[in-house]
Parts: structure tokens; C-alpha cells; sequence
């Protein structure tokens, strides 16, 4: 007889305490003085902002990702902080230097899980003695919007594949024993930051209707759209995409449409772009040809 | 709507559904630390969004940014592992599951890799068809069912191994 794996889930799976709703209502509602100050900055403003954010973020302010002092800290002093966040010691060659001269401008920490990230100021970390034996450079296609890589590593004796992604309000992290080939094993990987990458608050923004019709959610105006083919690595074959400028709340945005099953994903795209074809040529240029699960 | 009753209207909702989105983030995160953080950003994200998100999107829209959270981001470098049972809020194993039981397949889970453990999670925890399940992560079907089946496969050992 097969297994009734809903009951052994449920077992499995802890059930928890509630908090009240309150303890959601109020970041709530900073969350939405943030986002609402932030849309009703104009366009060069609001960029500054999620600069300023993204310095914070594991940057020197020590909001997130401030090890105790202490604790496995490898950093050295000399070094000040990387103006604008765009040092990519990878770029000054991990095969002559080695690992340990990159983590000599960053922080590692010794309980770090990954052997490869990015600091809040854009700097590629890797751990103590890793050894780069292959790289493959943005693999997201952010261009001058962020920075990833993908890193096929020697590293404790072992082989590691790592993908790790900075952009100025959000870096994220992953690594898998080496199987295989990094060609094989990163377009997933890829893929899955992709659908991440998705700004939930941009949900609604538009939405294709079941006539086909591309339209507008409240506070939003469709400056410009055109549909896109960006790709299996933006989507895959049969889902159709956009590009789109967009006013929300008289802020312009810069979009990717998918459309899937359950609606149309919407995919904020940040850099500054003085033409909706500048941007267009941009974002078709950014998404490489991968194959691969999407 | 009046701000007022959206924020009334959310609150009902946190209040029925949050402890069936906090089984599915502890589900697809390896420790309950990491199930807090994410299920806080979730529900946060939709209060943001509340004015978009019909009622009857809510769940499945929360759902949805609870599987597709940064599990590997670093907020806590140096968060403590996790002691099943110790932070104030587990009731315990239901009736009739040994703690060896709900122990070894509780690890199990937790040591698969991560977008297994969702996949399994979402098909047979929460119930989503393949299909859903794909659209919720934002795989393919046929990744859906290759990730399922490694999963059980990784499973089944687990269980087997106590009885």
C-alpha cells in the first residue's frame, strides 16, 4: 500500500503558535509610507533612495549582515568602502589572486553556508581558500542594474557550484554540491532567482485580460508596450511577453510582462534609460539564451 | 473601500489564515527561525498589496511569495540552529506519530534540497496539482514531477529507516 504522505506531512510539519495580526499590520504600514514616499519622489530622487538603501544593506550602517564583532571577520582596514557598490574583485582575476585576496575587501563569516556572496556593497566574497575553477559572469543579465555570477569552486577538499546576485536593495545566495557540469546545473538556478527577482508589490500593475487586451490596475497608466521575445531564459515557449513603460502614480516604470497560468507576472526592471527603445534593445540584449528547465 | 475596513479585512484574513501559512513556510524552510522571517515578509508585502489582491487571491497570492522567498539570503548569519520544541509555539507531534517518526521525516524534509522540499510540500502538504504547482514556482511540469519524484524517493528511506 503507497504511503498517505498528506498525513505524514502533516506530522512532520510543526504546527505553530499565532502571532496576533497586529504584529503584520504595523511593518505594513511602514512598508507602504516607504513605498508610497519612494513613488512620489520623482525618478532621479527615487533612484538615490534605493542607492542609499542598498549602501545600508549589509553595508557599513551594519543593519543586516553586521557580524559581532569578533567573530570571523576577515576584512581588511585598509581597504574604505567601494564607492557606489560596483567593486567586482572577480573582474581582477580570482585564477592569479586567489580567493584569499577577495575576501580581503568583504565579509565572510565563518558560519557563512554559501561559498560565494555578494556584501551590501556589491563585492564578490568567496570563502577562505576557495579556488575558482570556473565562472560564468552575469548569468541574470542585470547588466549595470546589479551583479551576478555563477562559480564552479574548489573549496574545502570539495566541489561546490554557487550563484550568488547583488542588485542595490537585494542579494541572494546559492550553492549545491558540484554534479555534473555548471552549464547543467545554473540555468535552473537562474531561472528560479528570475521568478524571485519578482517585485511582489508590482503585482496588478497590468494584467492581460482573457480578451487579450493588455490593461492598467488603479494608479497606473500604460505609457508604452510591446511584446518581446526575450527568450526561454525570460520565459518559455508558448508564454508570451512585454516590455512596458508604465506611470504608477506618476513614477515611471520600467517593466517585463509574462504571461502565465495564473495571471500576468510582472518583473520591475531598474537602470536608467533615456528611451522605452533604449530600454527594450536593453532587456534583449540582458536575457541570454539559456536552455534548460525555465 | 474605506482604509479602514481594507485593514479590517486583512486582519480577518491574517487571523484565519495564518496558521496555515505559517505549516507551509515552516514546510519549505529548514528551520522555524527562517519560517518566521519569511511568513513575516509575506503577509507584510500583502498588506502592501491588499488594495490589488482580491480576497479570494489572498492566500494563493501569499502562498506564492512565501515559496519564492530568498530561503538562502543571509539575515541571521549567526542564528542559532534550531531545537524542535523549544521556542515556545510547538504543540507537539499529533496524536499517534512517534517523535522518532516525526523526527526522522521532519529532518528528512528539512535536508532536502530546496526546491524539492517545496515541490513536495506544495503537491502533497498543501494539495496543489501539478500543474499549480509549476505555476507556483515558476517551473516546469516536468520539473515538477522530477523534483517530486527525487523527493519521496529521499523520503521513503527516512521512513523506512524507523519502522
Amino acid at each position: 500500500m503507497g504511503i498517505d504522505w498528506e498525513r505524514e506531512l502533516d506530522r512532520a510539519i510543526a504546527p505553530g503558535g499565532d502571532r496576533p495580526p497586529s504584529d503584520f499590520v504595523a511593518p505594513g504600514r511602514r512598508a507602504l509610507r516607504r513605498r508610497r514616499t519612494a513613488v512620489s519622489a520623482a525618478s532621479a530622487a527615487a533612484v538615490a533612495v534605493v542607492v542609499g538603501l542598498g549602501s545600508l544593506v549589509g553595508g557599513s550602517a551594519g543593519l543586516v549582515g553586521e557580524p559581532p564583532a569578533g567573530i570571523g571577520v576577515a576584512e581588511d582596514p585598509s581597504q574604505g568602502p567601494s564607492e557606489g557598490g560596483t567593486v567586482d574583485r572577480v573582474e581582477d582575476g580570482p585564477t592569479r589572486g586567489g580567493a584569499a585576496d577577495l575576501r580581503m575587501s568583504c565579509r565572510m563569516w565563518d558560519a557563512e553556508p554559501h561559498p560565494a556572496r555578494y556584501d551590501g556593497r556589491g563585492t564578490l566574497c568567496l570563502a577562505e581558500g576557495a579556488e575558482v575553477l570556473e565562472r560564468v559572469p552575469d548569468p541574470l543579465g542585470y547588466g549595470s542594474a546589479g551583479k551576478s555570477v555563477g562559480l564552479h569552486l574548489a573549496v574545502d577538499g570539495g566541489e561546490q557550484f554557487a550563484l550568488a546576485t547583488w542588485r542595490p536593495d537585494d542579494r541572494s545566495q546559492v550553492s549545491d554540491r558540484a554534479a555534473g557540469e555548471l552549464s547543467d546545473w545554473l540555468p535552473a538556478q537562474v531561472a528560479a532567482q528570475r521568478d524571485r527577482d519578482v517585485d511582489a508589490a508590482a503585482e496588478g500593475w497590468v494584467s492581460l485580460t482573457d480578451d487579450g487586451e493588455m490593461v492598467a490596475g488603479p494608479g497606473v497608466d500604460l505609457v508604452e508596450l510591446v511584446e518581446v521575445d526575450l527568450g526561454p531564459g525570460f520565459a518559455p515557449d508558448g508564454v508570451s511577453s512585454w516590455a512596458a513603460e508604465l506611470r504608477v502614480d506618476g513614477v515611471r516604470e520600467l517593466v517585463l510582462l509574462r504571461n502565465l497560468a495564473d495571471g500576468t507576472e510582472v518583473v520591475r526592471q531598474s537602470g536608467d534609460f533615456a528611451t522605452f527603445e533604449a530600454f527594450v534593445a536593453d532587456a534583449e540584449e540582458r536575457y541570454p539564451e539559456i536552455g534548460g528547465s525555465w | 473601500m474605506r482604509k479602514a475596513d481594507r485593514e479590517a479585512e486583512y486582519v480577518d484574513f491574517v487571523a484565519a489564515r495564518q496558521a496555515h501559512l505559517r505549516r507551509i513556510a515552516r514546510g519549505v524552510c529548514r528551520d522555524h527561525h527562517q519560517a518566521e522571517d519569511v511568513l513575516q515578509n509575506a503577509l507584510v508585502k500583502l498588506y502592501v498589496a491588499w488594495p490589488r489582491v482580491r480576497l479570494e487571491n489572498a492566500e494563493a497570492y501569499t502562498r506564492r511569495i512565501i515559496v519564492r522567498a530568498h530561503l538562502d539570503e543571509v539575515r541571521r548569519p549567526f542564528r542559532s540552529r534550531e531545537v524542535v520544541g523549544l521556542d515556545g509555539h510547538d504543540r507537539g507531534a499529533p496524536e499517534g506519530a512517534s517523535y522518532e517518526d516525526r523526527s526522522a521525516l521532519t529532518e528528512a524534509l528539512r535536508a532536502l534540497p530546496e526546491m524539492q522540499r517545496k515541490v513536495v510540500v506544495l503537491r502533497h502538504w498543501v494539495g496543489l496539482s501539478t500543474k499549480e504547482t509549476a505555476a507556483d514556482l515558476g517551473i516546469a511540469e516536468g520539473t515538477v514531477k522530477s523534483y517530486c519524484s527525487r523527493a519521496l524517493t529521499r523520503l521513503e528511506v527516512a521512513l523506512a529507516a524507523t519502522s
